[in-house]
């Protein structure tokens, strides 16, 4: 490290992503301090567990791994130990219960001016077992994706920048969307072609949705975008691909998350950019029709007609 | 001297006046070594040296190439610049660095203006002459009854207390809507009456050689800016001037604006390059350890009549109206103009309103009475944070990108400080009312621009149908005067519709060369009594004001 000084992260949440980003974090050099609400996670060595929320507000750069349902009240919690010098990059797939990106609630909830987002294809074992990967850190502020990358950077992980902040949490808030429907599709028996189909529009559809909402389409192409949803409509590391599956198999939304034992973030952030796009006046038929059939106002009978929509015009 | 021009300009301002007048030479001496040593630590060979001098000179040769006027300054500044460029290849490094210097304190010189004490003091005893000048079309004794009319007139509305003690705790910027070239006067009367200190302000060069306007911009600590030079060096130079003072604690007037508001509509798109300048002058502060905050105070200005509404609105449906950035002959020019306006707005009982918004620091959080920063869930904050690198008590730093990231959340507040501390009145509502019912009577398709040249035809507006529109843009308006989101001036408030129109209607036939709305009586139309909007350009531009309310589908 330069200076000889050891760079030192905080992590808010020990769910699988973060551990797995502590892990990375320790191989880089990293120091590592993580907070959890549940005590009984057993931590990775070397990570120090933060008593309070005091303990990991001592670092500089804090990655936020909790799922957006839970954010809210972290936050204002966080926001009492807080000041104008953090950093902070939210893992988030979701957003917020008005559809606000979880960046906003961070601004809302503390002082923190300086946010970013993390995503990309991610997939914990294989981040742990050092397989080469990519992740991008989008924030308006370039301080951010500097300070993530020389927190994460490795050999095995190279850590994109971006400025394009509402993209790419948008982009990676409307994947777990695609993953869905591309779990529907995969459940209803259709093929890789299918699921073709499903993630091509999806992309399409997002591409309106995130212009008519000031984003560049263009970060769609990313990792945050493309990059992701490469990985979870292939079923993997995806529980609203799993999701998608078991409302194929006839569930309800309810059976299906039970079964599934973990959050998806899919089905809440359907609901949300269903109403946006009709507020917009944006036709995204997948997104309207995932939000159709997880409220159960629409069934599968017909297949997986109920994500297409109208009849193909040019693309 | 009369007693009421003595007040005008009374004790205190005039000692704050001196400060700046003492103080001057000094400031433009840190300004001039401050742009120096930046811009040649910015350079690191000779080339890029040669790179930024020749940038002035192509700027400025478009320049001389294109201007209409030229002062004494740009003469001597063109034939500097002409045997720079011609020898620009061959001077050494240590030559390039010597004109780079003269350059920087050319400019500096031009902001800083030619300051002669001896001519401040005889100007300042002209003053009063210069105040009745304005109204030399009438009779003395009936201008300077005027004259303490205008006074009463400009009505201040905000936390001025608050104001004053965070005048004396910090360093205060105040960021207006710009509307008309009245502005900086009426914010000059308005802090007076306050109670608050004047404001120092960067006006455009342009204004200095208006007959009415240049003798103000003299006495208001002003400075002068000239928009019409596109060299980055000049923009240097302007922005350390101005946080050089702000450093020194001068209070700042700007308008984030940049220029008036062509259209009428409140401004939501800002520049934000001389507002940029308290961020910098912040982290100075902190790095040598000052602690004398900034505070940012957002105020609106509100008029029932524009006096330059026709020109700005005329300016703004050409297509020269975005590149033409100074006019140089509009109304606020033409003395007789101004007087009418002010005679016309007085004697019909009119007011122009200041609000002054919520004060915000630096980065836009909101500062209490205590002058402390609070976030928005009101826990107080520190801002050193911010602006350090290693931590919260690490060394305070300088990034560009950071700061314009600052500057534009800034922005952002100052924006929505503006919609919400709007006043509606009822010049804006009526003529909300007004051009959407035309625009509604020439189809949903009709194009704005036929509508204002009067090509569609529009039946006369019947007055039951106009007053019902106002009632519910009225209804809309409260609703969302209820969520803060704007103010609403006394008639729109608590007048009736006939209330709100009749105060409008008296208003439009008042100052403008032809009525922008007068009554008619149509036999054709049931009931008789219509309205025909006369000039709809003025009628669309008072409209402007409520554009961004959302109050469209209302209407």
């Amino acid at each position: 490290m330069p200076g000889g000084q050891r760079e030192r992260v905080g992590i808010l949440g020990a769910g699988a992503f973060g551990r797995a980003l502590a892990r990375v974090a320790l191989r880089r050099g990293t120091e590592v301090v993580l907070w959890s609400r549940r005590e009984d996670v057993q931590l990775p060595a070397g990570v120090v567990r933060a008593a309070d929320l005091a303990g990991v507000a001592e670092a500089r750069l804090l990655f936020l791994c909790v799922p957006a349902a839970h954010m809210r009240p972290l936050l204002r919690a966080l926001g009492d130990v807080a000041h104008g010098g953090h950093l902070m990059v939210h893992a988030a797939r979701g957003l917020g219960p008005g559809g606000e990106p979880v960046s906003a609630m961070v601004r809302e909830e503390t002082p923190i001016r300086r946010v970013g987002v993390l995503a990309g294809p991610l997939v914990p074992g294989e981040l742990e077992a050092a397989m080469p990967s990519a992740i991008v850190v989008a924030s308006r502020y370039p301080e951010v994706p500097v300070a993530a990358r020389a927190a994460l950077a490795q050999d095995e992980l190279r850590v994109y920048g971006s400025d394009d902040l509402a993209g790419v949490e948008l982009a990676a808030a409307l994947m777990t969307v695609i993953a869905l429907a591309a779990g529907v599709a995969a459940g209803l028996g259709g093929g890789i072609s299918t699921r073709a189909l499903v993630v091509t529009r999806g992309i399409a559809q997002a591409a309106r949705i995130l212009e008519a909402l000031g984003a560049r389409a263009r970060t769609l192409a990313g990792l945050g975008g493309v990059g992701e949803v490469f990985v979870t409509a292939a079923g993997m590391e995806s529980p609203d691909y799993d999701l998608g599956v078991k409302l194929a198999q006839g569930m309800s939304l309810e059976a299906g998350l039970a079964a599934l034992g973990r959050s998806a973030e899919g089905p809440e952030v359907a609901r949300q950019v269903a109403a946006l796009c009709r507020d917009k006046g944006v036709t995204a038929p997948i997104f309207s029709g995932v939000a159709a059939l997880v409220a159960g106002e629409r069934t599968l009978r017909d297949g997986v007609k109920v994500l297409i929509g109208g009849p193909a015009l040019n693309e | 001297m009369l007693p009421i021009l003595d007040e005008v300009i009374h004790q205190p301002r005039l000692e704050r006046m001196h400060r700046f007048m003492r103080e001057r030479e000094a400031i433009a001496a840190q300004t001039a070594r401050r742009t120096i040593a930046e811009k040649l630590a910015d350079v690191k060979d000779r080339a890029s040296l040669e790179i930024v001098l020749n940038d002035v000179c192509y700027h400025e040769s478009q320049r001389f190439r294109t201007s209409r006027d030229i002062d004494v300054n740009d003469e001597k500044l063109r034939g500097k610049l002409n045997r720079l460029r011609k020898g620009l290849r061959n001077l050494s490094e240590s030559e390039l660095r010597a004109a780079l210097e003269d350059l920087v304190r050319a400019y500096v010189d031009d902001i800083n203006g030619n300051f002669n004490p001896a001519v401040f003091m005889l100007a300042s005893r002209v003053v009063p002459v210069g105040l009745s000048l304005l109204f030399s079309p009438l009779r003395l004794g009936r201008s300077l009854a005027d004259l303490g009319q205008l006074r009463e007139r400009v009505l201040i509305e905000g936390q001025t207390a608050d104001l004053e003690r965070l005048a004396q705790r910090g360093t205060v910027v105040l960021v207006p809507t710009h509307l008309s070239n009245l502005d900086s006067i009426v914010i000059g009367f308005a802090l007076e009456r306050a109670g608050l200190p004047p404001v120092t302000y960067g006006a455009g060069k342009n204004l200095w050689s208006n007959p009415i306007l240049g003798f103000f911009m003299r006495h208001l600590g002003a400075y002068r800016v000239d928009r019409r030079i596109k060299a980055p060096l000049y923009k240097d130079v302007l922005k350390t001037y101005s946080t050089v003072l702000l450093e020194r604690g001068y209070h700042s007037l700007f308008f984030p604006g940049g220029t008036r508001s062509r259209s009428g509509a409140i401004e939501s798109h800002l520049k934000l390059g001389l507002a940029g300048t308290a961020i910098t002058a912040t982290v100075n502060l902190f790095a040598r350890g000052e602690m004398r905050p900034l505070y940012f105070v957002p105020a609106t200005i509100n008029y029932h009549l524009v006096l330059e509404a026709a020109t700005l609105i005329d300016d703004f449906l050409q297509e020269a109206g975005k590149s033409r950035y100074i006019i140089e002959d509009d109304e606020s020019t033409q003395i007789t103009r101004v007087a009418r306006y002010l005679r016309d707005m007085l004697r019909s009982g009119g007011s122009m309103t200041i609000q002054f918004g919520e004060p915000l620091d630096v980065l836009g959080h909101r500062v209490g009475p205590d002058g402390e920063s609070y976030d928005d869930r009101g826990r107080r904050i520190e801002l050193r944070p911010f602006f350090t690198v290693g931590g919260p008590h690490g060394e305070v730093r300088h990034d560009a990108a950071r700061d314009a990231e600052y500057t534009r959340e800034l922005g952002e507040r100052i924006v929505r400080a503006y919609h919400a501390e709007t006043h509606v009145l009822a010049t804006h509502l009526v003529a909300f009312a007004l051009h959407r019912m035309l625009l509604r009577a020439a189809g949903g398709k009709a194009d704005l621009f036929r509508v204002l040249r009067g090509e569609e035809h529009a039946a006369p507006l019947p007055v039951p149908e106009v007053l019902a529109t106002i009632d519910r843009v009225q209804q809309a308006l409260h609703e969302r005067a209820r969520r803060r989101e704007v103010r609403l001036g006394s008639r729109v408030a608590q007048g009736t519709p006939q209330e709100i129109l009749d105060e409008a209607l008296g208003y439009f036939t008042l100052f403008h060369q032809t009525p922008t709305v007068r009554r008619e009586v149509r036999p054709d139309v049931a009931g008789g009594d219509c309205l025909v909007v006369e000039d709809r350009p003025l009628c669309y531009y008072y409209h402007n004001r409520l554009t961004s309310y959302g109050l469209e589908g209302v209407a």
